[in-house]
């Protein structure tokens, strides 16, 4: 292996496995995996990079040297986050607003358990400081900043050894200047201490949301800023000498690693926003897509997400909930729409009092595990369900590393679910298998809905190791004719990461209404978000092409919630036509989410935003052409299973035995090596170079 | 059980009922124009063709039950309603909540047979009240009260609109644009459930579908049964008083009388020892009434330990197993008209919720709850004005703080219950939203501190909240209770602040306001404090553990006199830093003992006191009776 760097190499460490995907400039190469070591990340990095090289017959220095890109997912802040081993973190704000993060937004489920514990707020209210100033709505300045106070307080945090600080005062992102001059105070009076300041991490009106995002971006600052350094520094130390480091965040885009390090907040949660962007890609693959919108579902271990790519954008929401809804924390920030339950494979069965079956939401984990792990596991669970039922091999799970133990899944069902249930040890199995579907399904029907989408027309790309198991049910519950399921579908993070292009997105608050549309102001604010996005087009190193795009969010006269219209690379706005047309856009969209709209009614517009976006080159899926699809694939052995309430002989088929062009019908099995997909009857199954496309019989 | 019960679909088809109504949620949510939808103020409810509520997921608790009442009324009304029909109701006679609450109801038909009735009801900005708010307590009847009442009018019609409703609606409704939005926000959710029930029938057949009715029910039913069978068997009693109102000069006392059957599975809620209908705007609706005994005793069912983490559904099966008797022309039972029932979903309402949570604290160990905040403040006041900004009349009601939620056996209050019958669904605003949109400023949110009924478990402190008017005079309404008889605690526990309110001139002077129905005009750089109700404690506070008290006290909740004075536990440390703070254990066991020694000699006097009430009783009421 000589000449030019070629490779680009994509990581995604998970919660469990960290998966490693290797291109060169004209195709993927192949996905490889390693168990996640969570207290030093960057060993589990290692040893899926030195399976990559071993698979592609060179050493780990040799692969290094020979890469030109890095991309780097991580859970690093996420998982400090949910643990709370984040720096020690105070919060600044405005005179009578301390319990901002207390507060939040209000609201909750479970209504009638009134002692439901509170949730603590992510910064406490004993380290919660008030600063007696005040700016308006109009972003003029009611009570001006008293910098002796200021420098009172920041002693204070001094004293109390905070580690970082958020700042968020009402209104700065109209008018910032005291949120500047308390920054310039923190570097003057606390030199080191990490800071952040709302205006700059998500200037967006509605205090909770910023204040939020200010204060978990400072508290993760220090943490990140090591961290990413370390793995710079490591992959270097080892050969890379590549383009700088990229960093892939919420808003399924990557930037560097500088960048990633003064924003941090950007990457949480930035793993299950790759998903897709693999999914658009692998839809792209399919011959029969034809521009559909795309339905991603990633199956883990203990999670469901589903996300959207709609008219080939994926979808966005600024609604994202770090922990449960009410209770976790909101950023505010634009984030991939990704929806999760806690459904997975070790999500536990059982019967309550009223006679019902229930999944969940207990979970086995991964210690004990489900029951046919053999290791002292005594619930059943969704994957000892397809263990019963025959679905998955007992010999070949994970690739053959681990045998599972079919006896002990069938006592699990036989201890809780027969009698109650009154069904036999399979019923009870697809019983489990149908629930779980259900909510899977219910899911998908929620995340399309919310965008104003129908499933059934979409294209659903299935990803993660246990995608197969139901997806297909799933499908023919939901009315889909197609599914994809990407041979590589245990990697589909780390796929998308591949994928990603350098994205950034700025926004502007400026008020202003249809009927008395302030051009000059819009323009300016325009002119601003311009002026930012050449900014970052200059600040990246990476090679590739320049689009921007511009969103106005914006709502019928008071009307509470915005809704976001596309301008497209709109520059400025001229005269009432542009208005015009801004506001049947609005119009339109309005219609197509909420069935309702007001054509006439005024529109107030709030936000402006703009996404900058570096095009990078991309390797393709798989170098193979399409043969079509008419020679019958041949199953390697027969294996007994349960569908649909009968024992059925099933034909096995060997996912690197099958051909491209291949097809085969349901009932059967198809094994990969890191992926399992069970054809129901009614459903059959084409091998594409890089996935299968599964069709269902309406 | 049912002989077609199947484990499987049920829960099939349930979740897909329930993900039906969350979509029609999420349409209003939306869509909605006035901060009171934005608020959550509203419910979608899905029922069944004889009128059984359905689904209700996420429903306010004070509107859940009314989803029957009114669908019944609906086909009592226009026996011959039909495909492409909408109904326009808020009539308080025929089964709705409060004038307010407005709700759009469509009969939804599959091949030509009625099958589901879908709903969603939503407090509008404003009714037509003779005054610019949606709450009139003081208002001696219907006629008063001024609300412009639809007993179920036909609004859509082969789904076109009855333009003549509208323009009635125009007429008499302040912020009509604002209520035309929320109503087509209100008609598209359930249109959408119109299609999506369609399609419902369509997956799984009507027969289906029929069956699965049946079953959900049934099963719904065994769930609560199971739940009440866990009950020591008896009869309760509660009691509370609300304050004076307009018409009730000596306040409202109310009871209840409540039996437990673990055997039958039954329990039975008896409001009918009330007062008669009131000469204002207090009085409930048969469905708030219901309701509000309902939801107490779910409150109860569900606050109990719950290793299992089973939620019992909203639907008429649960209900099946709890019986609210009421009578006519009665303050907590079913009006006539034209009794006003202006406010029929908070106060009385509250009252009866929390009297039937306090009642079942004498039941057994590990029940009850203490009582909730009460009062309806200038937090969640409903405030016009001109806005000279766009030389524009605006009227909202304002969500901009909250109040505590009682505390029970299992743990403290829930900070956030905002008001009783809410019970926390509601959202809070964001203040540079209000801002944006109306001329006012919201100086000030948080925590009040030593505000909470004491207890071993506390409950929820209220809130400070302080707002005023910016360009141009702001008329804000609100009322209170719960002044004079504070939420109480139970088994010990005691009783949480009552709210407030207070003008602040533009000179700094505070002037206490002590009406308890208000009608405020602000000026310009004048500002108003409102005060709101904490919940009621739990069993003794001397009982509560001191790391809890001192977690408090670093948060500010509670301050480290009150630590002393009513939890007995005594804080070494410098009081104005927290990380100082340390518990002296052995003072704080002497404390309180010292405390407890003291209350026995307090309640060795009381009960000398009472041997002799004979006589001041006597004498009470030879004045009263001559």
């Amino acid at each position: 292996m000589t000449g030019a760097p070629a490779f680009t190499i994509a990581v995604d460490t998970g919660g469990t496995f960290t998966d490693l995907v290797v291109a060169d400039d004209a195709r993927v190469l192949g996905l490889y995996k390693a168990l996640t070591t969570p207290a030093n990340l960057f060993a589990g990095i290692e040893r899926a990079l030195t399976a990559a090289a071993d698979a592609l017959g060179t050493d780990l220095g040799t692969l290094l040297r020979q890469t030109r890109l890095f991309v780097y997912s991580t859970t690093h802040s996420t998982n400090a986050i949910l643990e709370g081993k984040v720096a020690r973190t105070a919060f600044v704000t405005t005179r009578g607003y301390r319990d901002t993060l207390l507060y939040k937004e209000g609201g909750r489920d479970d209504v009638h358990n009134k002692t439901r514990a509170f949730p603590l707020p992510y910064v406490r209210r004993r380290l919660s400081f008030e600063l007696s100033e005040r700016i308006l709505s109009d972003g003029s300045i009611a009570i001006a900043l008293d910098e002796d106070e200021v420098r009172r307080v920041l002693l204070r945090l001094g004293e109390l050894e905070v580690e970082a600080i958020g700042v968020c005062l009402l209104w700065s992102p109209l008018n910032p200047r005291h949120e500047l001059r308390v920054g310039a105070l923190i570097e003057e009076l606390l030199p080191g201490v990490a800071y952040s300041l709302s205006h700059r991490v998500n200037p967006i009106i509605r205090e909770y949301r910023r204040a939020s995002a200010t204060v978990i971006d400072a508290s993760i600052k220090p943490l990140m800023q090591t961290h990413l350094g370390a793995i710079d520094a490591r992959l270097r130390a080892l050969g890379f000498a590549g383009e700088p480091l990229m960093v892939t965040h919420v808003s399924g885009g990557v930037q560097s690693l500088e960048q990633i390090a003064a924003r941090p907040l950007q990457s949480v949660d930035s793993g299950p926003a790759l998903a897709p962007i693999a999914g658009r890609v692998y839809a792209g693959a399919e011959p029969t897509f034809g521009g559909r919108d795309v339905l991603v579902a990633d199956t883990g271990g203990t999670s469901f997400d589903v996300s959207l790519v709609l008219d080939g954008r994926v979808a966005y929401t600024r609604e994202k909930w770090l922990g449960p809804k009410f209770y976790g924390a909101m950023t505010g920030l634009p984030a991939v729409d990704t929806r999760s339950i806690g459904a997975g494979g070790g999500s536990i069965a059982s019967v309550d009092r009223g006679g019902l079956l229930c999944i969940g939401p207990a979970s086995a984990g991964s210690e004990p595990g489900p029951a046919a792990y053999g290791r002292g596991g005594l619930e059943p669970t969704v994957t000892d369900a397809s263990v019963v039922l025959g679905h998955l091999n007992p010999d070949n799970f994970l690739g053959g590393q681990m045998t599972l133990d079919v006896a002990a899944a069938h006592r699990a069902f036989e201890r809780r679910l027969c009698a109650p249930l009154g069904l036999d040890v399979f019923q009870c199995a697809e019983a489990v298998l149908v629930v779980a579907s259900e909510q899977m399904r219910n899911l998908i029907m929620d995340a399309t809905v919310a965008q104003g989408r129908d499933a059934r027309s979409c294209l659903l790309v299935a990803g993660g190791g246990a995608a197969g198991l139901n997806i297909v049910r799933i499908g023919r519950e939901l009315g889909l004719r197609e599914i994809v399921i990407p041979k590589l579908a245990a990697g589909l993070s780390a796929v998308g990461g591949l994928f990603s292009d350098l994205t950034a997105v700025f926004s502007r608050g400026h008020y202003t209404r249809s009927t008395a549309f302030d051009y000059a102001g819009v323009n300016q604010a325009l002119a601003d978000l311009d002026a930012q996005t050449r900014v970052f087009f200059a600040s990246v190193q990476h090679a590739g092409r320049a689009q921007r795009r511009v969103e106005c969010e914006a709502r019928y006269d008071q009307q509470m919630w915005e809704i976001d219209v596309d301008l497209g690379d709109c520059a400025r706005f001229e005269d009432t036509a542009d208005v015009a047309r801004l506001q049947t856009r609005f119009d339109e969209n309005h219609l197509d989410l909420f069935a309702v709209n007001q054509p006439g009614c005024p529109i107030e517009c709030i936000t402006w935003r703009a996404e900058a976006r570096i095009v990078r080159s991309k390797p393709a899926l798989a170098a193979a052409a399409d043969p079509g699809e008419d020679i019958a694939a041949h199953p390697v052995a027969f294996r007994t299973a349960y569908f649909d309430g009968k024992t059925v002989e099933t034909p096995i088929y060997r996912g690197e035995r099958l051909r491209a062009g291949e097809h085969c019908s349901g009932p059967a099995i198809i094994e990969e090596a890191t992926t399992t997909i069970v054809l129901i009857a009614g459903a059959s199954a084409v091998v594409r170079p890089t996935h299968y496309l599964i069709r269902i019989d309406p | 059980m049912s002989a077609h019960f199947d484990a499987t679909t049920l829960v099939v088809m349930s979740n897909r009922l329930d993900g039906i109504t969350r979509e029609m949620t999420n349409t209003v949510l939306r869509a909605a124009r006035s901060t009171t939808m934005a608020a959550r103020d509203f419910s979608c409810s899905i029922v069944s063709a004889d009128h059984e509520l359905l689904s209700c997921p996420e429903g306010i608790p004070v509107h859940v039950f009314g989803a029957s009442l009114s669908a019944a009324a609906m086909a009592a009304v226009h026996p011959d309603f039909q495909v492409g029909d909408a109904f326009l109701h808020n009539d308080p006679y025929l089964g709705n909540s409060h004038a307010a609450d407005t709700q759009v109801i469509v009969p939804v038909f599959v091949d030509g047979e009625h099958l589901f009735t879908a709903l969603t009801k939503a407090h509008m900005v404003d009714c037509g009240d003779a005054l610019p708010t949606t709450y009139m307590p003081m208002a001696r009847d219907l006629y008063e009260e001024g609300a412009i009442i639809f007993p179920c009018v036909r609004v859509q019609q082969d789904y076109r609109e009855v333009r003549d409703i509208m323009r009635m609606a125009e007429r008499r409704i302040r912020g009509f644009d604002t209520w035309y939005g929320d109503y087509l926000a209100a008609l598209g959710a359930v249109r959408l459930a119109e299609r999506r029930l369609q399609e419902f029938c369509a997956a799984f057949g009507v027969a289906r579908v029929r069956q699965f009715i049946d079953d959900w029910l049934d099963y719904s039913e065994r769930m609560i049964a199971a739940k009440i069978a866990t009950l020591p068997a008896g009869r309760i009693e509660g009691r509370t008083c609300l304050d004076p109102f307009p018409g009730a000069p000596d306040g409202i006392p109310l009871h209840v009388t409540i039996d437990v059957d673990p055997q039958l599975g039954r329990i039975v809620v008896d409001l009918r020892d009330n007062p008669d209908c009131l000469a204002n705007g207090l009085n409930l609706t048969e469905s708030t009434a219901r309701n509000a005994g309902i939801a107490g005793v779910l409150h109860v069912l569900g606050s109990m330990a719950n290793p299992e983490h089973r939620v019992l559904p909203s639907n008429a099966g649960t209900f099946r197993r709890i019986d609210v008797l009421l009578r006519e022309n009665c303050v907590a039972g079913i009006p006539r008209h034209p009794a006003s029932t202006s406010v029929a979903t908070t106060t009385v309402s509250d009252r009866v919720l929390g009297m039937v949570m306090t009642a079942f604290a004498g039941l057994g160990p590990g029940l009850g709850l203490g009582e909730p905040c009460y009062g309806f403040g200038p937090y969640v006041g409903v405030v016009s004005g001109q806005d000279p900004r766009r030389q524009a009349y605006f009227i909202f009601q304002l969500f901009s703080g909250t109040a505590g939620g009682p505390a029970g056996a299992e743990g403290d209050g829930w900070l956030m219950e905002l008001v009783a019958g809410a019970g926390g669904i509601e959202y809070m605003d964001a203040t540079e939203l209000v801002e944006q949109k109306i001329p006012l400023v919201i100086w000030h949110k948080s925590v009040w501190t030593d505000s909470e009924g004491a207890g071993a478990n506390r409950g929820a402190p209220g809130n400070v909240c302080i707002y005023g008017p910016r360009l141009a005079d702001l008329e804000t309404h609100y009322f209170f209770d719960g002044v004079i008889n504070r939420p109480q605690g139970v088994l010990g526990g005691g009783p949480a602040r009552g709210p407030e309110a207070h003008r602040i001139h533009s000179d700094g002077r505070w002037e206490p306001l002590p009406d308890p129905i208000a009608a405020v005009t602000l000026h310009p750089g004048q500002a108003i404090v409102s005060l709101s109700a904490g919940g009621g404690g739990y069993g003794d506070p001397l009982l509560r553990d001191p790391a809890r008290v001192l977690d408090d006290v670093a948060d500010d909740w509670i301050s480290p006199t009150r630590a002393l004075e009513t939890y007995g536990v005594v804080l070494d440390g410098d009081p104005t830093r927290w990380e100082t703070l340390r518990i002296d254990v052995d003072a704080t066991t002497r404390e309180r003992e010292r405390l407890r020694a003291l209350r026995a000699r307090a309640e060795g006097h009381r009960q000398g006191q009472a041997a002799l009430a004979w006589w001041t009783g006597a004498s009470l009421r030879g004045d009263r009776d001559p």
